[in-house]
């Protein structure tokens, strides 16, 4: 019974929804553009920290009442709301109201006290004014008059109910306007909500045979607002600064972003995946060994500099050598952070590699593989001075890579600039790449049974 | 009920047409929606671990004119649109994979409440830390029935296929062998099946099986260093594979159970009665690479005195390669064409699995019993090793020579070498990666001893 009566109030909600829309619906097919905020490591960027700044165009009926918009995201922060009449510019919101949706079927009913309904029972129809509303129990008011009485009803002897044409259980933003021309207006609405996230991943195939690779990037997109968006110009946003912020001398950069190439249908709760940039075929391969001459303490000093110059300053065979691949990404900017499934083709067979991080910079990705043990380090401060006056660290940093094995092999030396997030390097006797915040990669080309030295000098300020 | 894409659901958006048809035409037809939905066909393969279950699952759609296709895939249950990857493919570009009614809608923040123990500035502290790091979009949780992708795809018109890897836990296996043993208990034959639980709620008809009998991570981090090692030309040795893959064949797992023939036709193996002592067995066994410091491991409590009357069955290397560890029942075959059972045990377990024969107990051994002794244990820090030395007394008390394997396992860690053992051994003695098997003749009412000093490095 409770079933049937919630398809009825469906149907009610959806007669209401259609109402609505002669009200304010969807401006054809302009498209809603959607910047999703997507949370990764290291972020230094003071953007959003998660959500979504939704734009939509909408069309609006203005005159003396209230003008409902409904269909909003029901996770809608309201203090975000921009409304600008496109229509009339000049046009001002002098009252603006968030209404939320009912979530559930008593939330639904509470909607409706006050309103006439019809509910349906085994024994007949009865129609009055919904009075209350909670888990067991519905009240009607019946007659008028003296014949007024209020009649209690089980909600379990209720089949149906019937509502109201014209009411509306969707989120909706109720506004008042003040414009000189009455009418038909189209507005642009922005806002921020919670609840629209994504997240990527990757995905790497390996020929061995051919030594190439396939390797595609996706971003999982999920609709947690509980409102559809039916062609939604996506832009996925990370909080990860970008390499250019080096130019800036350590200041950090804006966000980096990806266009969903073509608008989409996000209906809510879905999760949907997208390719974050072209997939890679048969893509050449570059084996590649990293060494890190320790694991990023970078994240303990985001508050105060790490400006005691005896600790880290290295000194002593140590580190991490792993040997990776490194595959060419059409794409100018570092990939978000994510997990890389890495799977060996051989024949029409899969092997599954492993899952690791993805590393990349702009133009690469690189994906581990495993330990190498032929490639050993050692890194050492040289020089480190701290003025507490001009605060300032300036440091010089040697790292010695050594290969003990059999064939040359390109060694990328990661280094981490971990003392403070603003830092400019001063010298460097091969050139670097920034590929993080607070991240620099030398590639060194190391002969068998040979060492190569990177010596650079950094300055911190702040 | 709102994507509408199953057909009770497309029923239901029907019926509530009739009442507003504009207004739920947009939210329950199902949207560009051009092939059928696609039922995998021949052409997946999978790869069963002992853990989990590697998928390439195969989708075939038909591309109209427009260069762009829908298709609806359903996906073992368990799995949504995040744990699933369209594995890319020359002329086809996935445009989006769709999983309708994964995420819940989030709640908005919750305003402050005012309260008698907490101040406002506290209050609008939690108002702002709800507000600043809001609840991730809660999953819906995992569900029993499988999933339904939505794929748009770009391709040339016409019959194209793409491929969906993912790894699953629904699909699993068991596995058993029987030895059926001839009269004069002198040939075996082995028999065995595998059962494929499919319990994904979908069918993979004609799916290409392969087994490897080792957890997924195990084989991973093999392939990856086997991989490395490849790239780097590295010296040394080459690791070894946890488990050798046996190909099953295409077979239909439809959904349910689905049994196999592992060994046909396999030819009669030579058997014979023999005595066997094991008196540590395998629970000792550490598979670190650094040896175990512990002084009384495998030492206290004492070991087992207790010798096995055991048949020996040569193994067929050719038709055991591959063949995964399960239970196994000895049977003979009496003259009058019974059964009866001589013994259980298990076979091709990880620890024997270069093992060239399988014994198995079918009694305590009559007037024979057995000692291990330790006789020194050095660690040795400087020179990172550990030698261990033991002497294994077999006492034979009958009128008759018993010939006894002394199965020895070299628990304290996977690197070690046999620096000395007092009776010859071949290539055979080894049978596992941490387990030998040195063998004695032991006189009548006599005593015969192996002794043997191991050395760990690291």
């Amino acid at each position: 019974m409770l079933a049937r009566m919630g398809r009825t109030l469906l149907a009610a909600a959806a007669v209401a929804a259609l109402s609505l829309a002669s009200d304010a619906a969807p401006a054809g097919p302009t498209p809603t553009r959607i910047t999703v905020w997507g949370q990764f490591g290291g972020a230094t960027y003071a953007g959003p920290l998660a959500g979504a700044m939704i734009t939509e165009r909408r069309e609006v009926e203005l005159g003396a009442g209230e003008v409902r918009i409904s269909g909003v995201a029901a996770t809608l922060e309201p203090a975000s709301v921009q409304l600008r009449d496109l229509t009339e510019p000049g046009a001002t919101v002098t009252e603006q109201r968030f209404v939320p949706g009912a979530g559930t079927p008593t939330e639904l009913l509470a909607r409706h006290v006050g309103d006439a309904v019809t509910i349906v029972t085994p024994r007949g129809e009865i129609t009055g004014v919904l009075r209350a509303a909670d888990e067991q129990t519905l009240v009607v008011e019946l007659g008028q008059g003296d014949q007024r009485r209020l009649s209690i009803l089980r909600r379990d002897f209720v089949q149906d109910v019937r509502l109201p044409a014209g009411a509306s259980d969707q989120p909706s933003l109720v506004v008042r306007m003040a414009g000189k021309k009455p009418g038909k207006h189209a507005v642009e609405l922005t806002y921020r909500a919670a609840g629209l996230t994504w997240s990527a991943d990757y995905l790497a195939v390996l020929d061995e045979a051919a030594r190439t690779m396939d390797f595609s990037a996706w971003a999982t997109v999920k609709n947690a607002t509980g409102t559809s968006f039916e062609r939604a110009e996506l832009v996925l946003a990370s909080t990860s600064s970008t390499p250019a912020a080096a130019a800036t001398g350590g200041k950090p950069a804006g966000p980096i972003r990806f266009a969903v190439p073509s608008p989409l249908r996000l209906a809510a709760g879905d999760a949907v995946q997208v390719e974050l940039v072209p997939a890679r075929v048969a893509a050449k391969t570059t084996p590649v060994v990293t060494y890190e001459a320790m694991e990023d303490p970078s994240s303990a000093y985001q508050d105060s500099p790490g400006d005691n110059c005896t600790e880290l300053s290295g000194g002593g065979l140590g580190g991490t050598a792993e040997l990776a691949l490194e595959v060419a990404v059409p794409s100018q900017v570092p990939l978000p952070e994510g997990k890389v499934r890495v799977f060996r083709r051989q024949g029409e067979r899969l092997d599954v590699i492993g899952e690791e991080d993805l590393r990349s910079g702009a133009g690469f990705a690189r994906i581990k593989l495993a330990g190498d043990a032929e490639v050993i380090g050692e890194r050492k401060a040289v020089s480190c001075n701290v003025d507490e006056r001009a605060k300032t660290i300036h440091e010089r940093v040697t790292v010695r890579v050594e290969n003990r094995g059999k064939l040359a092999v390109d060694v990328v030396v990661r280094e981490y600039l971990w003392r403070w997030p603003v830092w400019k390097l001063e010298a460097e006797d091969k050139k670097g790449l920034r590929t993080g915040t607070q991240t620099q990669e030398y590639r060194v080309h190391v002969p068998a049974r040979g060492s190569q030295t990177v010596t650079y000098a950094v300055i911190y300020t702040w | 009920m709102r994507r509408g894409k199953a057909p009770g659901a497309v029923a239901a958006c029907a019926a509530v047409a009739a009442v507003a048809a504009v207004a739920t035409l947009g939210a329950c037809a199902p949207r560009r929606v051009r092939a059928p939905a696609a039922s995998p066909s021949d052409g997946s393969d999978v790869t069963l671990y002992r853990d989990l279950a590697l998928v390439r699952q195969r989708v075939e759609l038909d591309v109209p004119a427009s260069g762009v296709a829908t298709v609806r895939v359903r996906i073992p249950a368990g799995l949504g649109a995040a744990l699933v990857h369209a594995l890319p493919q020359a002329g086809l570009a996935l445009v989006a994979l769709r999983e309708p009614g994964a995420v819940r809608a989030a709640l908005p923040p919750p305003a402050p409440e005012p309260s008698a123990e907490r101040s406002d500035e506290e209050a609008l502290d939690v108002y702002r830390m709800r507000r600043e790091h809001p609840a991730e979009p809660e999953a819906a949780p995992a569900r029993e029935r499988p999933a339904e992708l939505e794929l748009t795809v770009r391709a040339r018109p016409g019959r194209a296929a793409l491929w969906l890897g993912y790894v699953t836990t629904r699909l699993t296996w068991d596995v058993a062998y029987t030895l059926t043993a001839n009269a004069a208990r002198d040939r075996a034959v082995l028999r065995g099946a595998i059962a494929i639980h499919n319990t994904t709620g979908i069918a993979l008809p004609a799916a290409k099986v392969r087994l490897v009998d080792a957890l997924l991570d195990d084989q991973r981090a093999y392939a990856a260093r086997e991989l490395a090692a490849r790239l780097t030309a590295a010296g040394g040795t080459r690791p070894a594979p946890p488990a050798a893959p046996r190909e099953l064949g295409r077979l239909d797992l439809a959904d349910g159970d689905t049994r196999v023939e592992l060994v046909q036709g396999a030819a009669p193996r030579p058997m014979r009665s023999i005595l066997v002592y094991d008196p540590i067995g395998t629970q000792y066994d550490r598979t670190g690479r650094n040896p175990v410091m512990e002084p009384d491991l495998g030492i206290e409590p004492p070991a087992s005195r207790r010798v096995d009357e055991s048949f020996e069955i040569e193994r067929d290397p050719r038709a055991s390669t591959g063949l995964p560890a399960g239970p196994a029942r000895l049977l003979e075959r009496r003259a009058d064409g019974t059964l009866a059972l001589l013994g259980e045990g298990r076979l091709f377990e990880a620890t024997a699995r270069v093992a060239v024969s399988d014994t198995f107990a079918v009694g305590t051994a009559d007037r024979v019993t057995g000692a291990r002794a330790r006789r020194e244990l050095t660690v040795d820090g400087d020179r990172q090793r550990v030698v261990e030395e033991f002497v294994i007394t077999i006492e034979n008390t009958r009128p008759r020579p018993v010939d006894v394997v002394v199965r020895e396992h070299l628990y304290r860690g996977t690197n070690w070498t046999l620096a000395y053992i007092s009776v010859p051994v071949s290539g055979e003695t080894k049978e596992g990666p941490q387990q030998v098997a040195p063998r004695i003749t032991v006189p009548p009412r006599s005593k015969g001893r192996i002794m043997y000093a191991v050395v760990y490095t690291w």
